[in-house]
């Protein structure tokens, strides 16, 4: 399942939806706003996605998650609009049989969700300089995706 | 879409986002007009930097119908990089303005 909303996200509802019976390990990845940046004090985050193609790049993680690895749960939700200090932005739950596979997959999907889905932010900070945050260019995928074996 | 002697050729419509939105006046979508119905992605770049010259102070790609389009005209699709030399873009297309991301 994977999913852009402009709604809190609920980890305990996503965390009881990755559990499966037939599979012994669950690893689930939350990010949240930091309260601080290299400037100094941060108040909030505002998201931004191109909602379309940003679904469709977690449709294209998910699959490429499913390929490599044999995966029985899969969520990836990233949330936009003005977001507080310690509310969650994106989270994903990866469950597998072993949690290696777990492990990997968690992390190549949320190493991937940062480094292709089109979602930028805007570090809200108490001075009212706000600012988009430098990021990467979505261009180097095939680099992104090389010397991955698995 | 059909061009007709004396008809006007629909102009391309580009979605703007995050700083390249703010950098651009803040519309979110802009139109560009070219004397063709078909157009590459280089053809699309230029106009935008030739409308906005401000865009030059910030990097970005352009995304062809949700897929990123590099200026050489080939296509990440993240499952296959397949040339897209031949890649004529139209008023059909939905086109995007992708700056850097930083999503997570």
């Amino acid at each position: 399942m994977i999913g852009i909303t402009n709604q809190p996200i609920d980890v305990s509802k996503l965390m009881n939806d990755c559990r499966d019976e037939s599979a012994g390990a669950t690893v689930f990845f939350s990010g949240s706003i930091r309260g601080h940046n290299e400037k100094g004090k941060v108040i909030g985050i505002y998201y931004e996605a191109y909602v379309k193609m940003a679904k469709n790049t977690l449709a294209e993680i998910e699959s490429e998650v499913l390929k490599k690895w044999e995966v029985k749960k899969f969520v990836a939700i990233h949330r936009i609009g003005n977001l507080l200090v310690n509310e969650i932005s994106v989270a994903v739950g990866v469950t597998t049989e072993h949690r290696q596979d777990a492990f990997e997959a968690c992390k190549y999907a949320i190493d991937s969700i940062k480094a292709r889905t089109p979602i930028w932010k805007k570090e809200l900070s108490e001075s009212g300089n706000n600012t988009w945050k430098s990021g990467i260019l979505p261009l180097n995928v095939e680099s992104i995706l090389g010397n991955e074996d698995k | 879409m059909t061009r007709s002697k004396g008809s006007a050729i629909e102009p391309l419509k580009v979605k703007l986002f995050a700083i390249a939105r703010e950098v651009a006046g803040g519309k979110r979508e802009i139109e560009l007009k070219f004397e063709r119905k078909s157009v590459g992605i280089t053809d699309i770049k230029e106009r935008i930097l030739q409308v906005y010259p401000q865009m030059k102070s910030i990097p970005f790609v352009l995304a062809v119908n949700y897929k990123i389009v590099t200026e050489k005209q080939q296509r990440c699709d993240h499952v296959n990089t397949a040339n897209m030399y031949d890649l004529e873009i139209t008023a059909q297309d939905e086109i995007a303005v992708l700056p850097p991301i930083s999503g997570g």
